[in-house]
């Protein structure tokens, strides 16, 4: 099959394009740990969790926070993420308002194999990137064996 | 909330783009001063870099596109929002003072200031008593 150069492997869309398919694939059916149905679609902020190898990746699409007002907390499994948005100036006559403002607090599980007490965040062009690697525990380690 | 989310609405144009991939509209809030239009377009994940923003004819155009780079090799395992470029189109009232216009970006929220021209702002007009 012929297809054109758009759609090839070397074209950036190309790359966006799967990510926006991996991402709605995922949508519709969560897979392993977050499986388990434990978490709420539709609540703020959404999130996004990836993986790769060396742990996971937690995303929150949150902009214009109040850098100070960011929290991002660990305990046992458990990271939570709280922050707050202050309302526009207020100044004139307001046309049209579709941005949300206020405070918000959201706590994600994870699985067991992840240390989230090593996690590392970030808030960049307003999004949390919080990556959390896998812990010392679950890395396979090497035993050795002792021969008499 | 069904499966469907109601975060980011597709953007919808008459034009399709060249490239394939999702495109969004921004939430945006207007207020209007006595000298000025104030627009706030949240843009999360997007940079000064990726930011186009255009004026043609009484047409403000707000286009933005975010980079796959981000995502190198994680793969999704549980997902509540797409990414996506963003675009969005503003018929302008007349007096704007197209050359004043100004823009900023910061933690993914654009900033627009456009000035109405001196002649159409609100004048005190004094009254005299006799």
């Amino acid at each position: 099959m012929s297809r054109s150069i758009l759609m090839s492997g070397v074209n950036p869309f190309a790359r966006l394009l799967q990510v926006q398919d991996a991402l709605e694939s995922s949508r519709e059916a969560p897979s392993g740990w977050f499986a388990s149905g434990l978490f709420g679609r539709g609540t703020f902020p959404p999130v996004n969790i990836l993986r790769d190898d060396a742990g996971c990746v937690v995303r929150f699409e949150v902009p214009g926070l109040d850098p100070e007002a960011i929290s991002v907390e660990s305990q046992a499994q458990t990271i939570t993420v709280s922050g707050k948005r202050s309302q526009g100036e207020g100044a004139g006559t307001l046309h049209r308002n579709e941005r949300w403002s206020g405070e918000f607090k959201r706590s994600i599980e994870l699985p067991k194999d992840l240390a989230p007490s090593k996690a590392e965040a970030e808030y960049r062009n307003g999004v949390i990137s919080i990556r959390v690697p896998v812990s010392e525990e679950a890395k396979p380690h090497q035993i050795t064996i002792q021969a008499n | 909330m069904s499966n469907e989310l109601a975060v980011k609405q597709e953007a919808e144009t008459r034009e399709e783009n060249l490239q394939p991939g999702r495109t969004y509209a921004p939430n945006v809030e207007i207020r209007e001063t006595d000298d000025a239009l104030l627009l706030w377009a949240d843009l999360p994940g997007v940079d000064e870099a990726s930011l186009d923003i255009r004026l043609e004819d009484d047409v403000l155009q707000i286009n933005a596109g975010v980079k796959a780079d981000d995502y190198g090799d994680l793969t999704p395992v549980y997902t509540e929002y797409n990414v996506g470029s963003f675009r969005r189109s503003f018929r302008l009232p007349k007096a704007i003072d197209a050359a004043q216009i100004t823009a900023t970006i910061k933690h993914g929220v654009l900033e627009l200031r456009l000035p109405k021209p001196p002649e159409t702002q609100p004048m005190q007009i004094p009254i005299t008593v006799q």
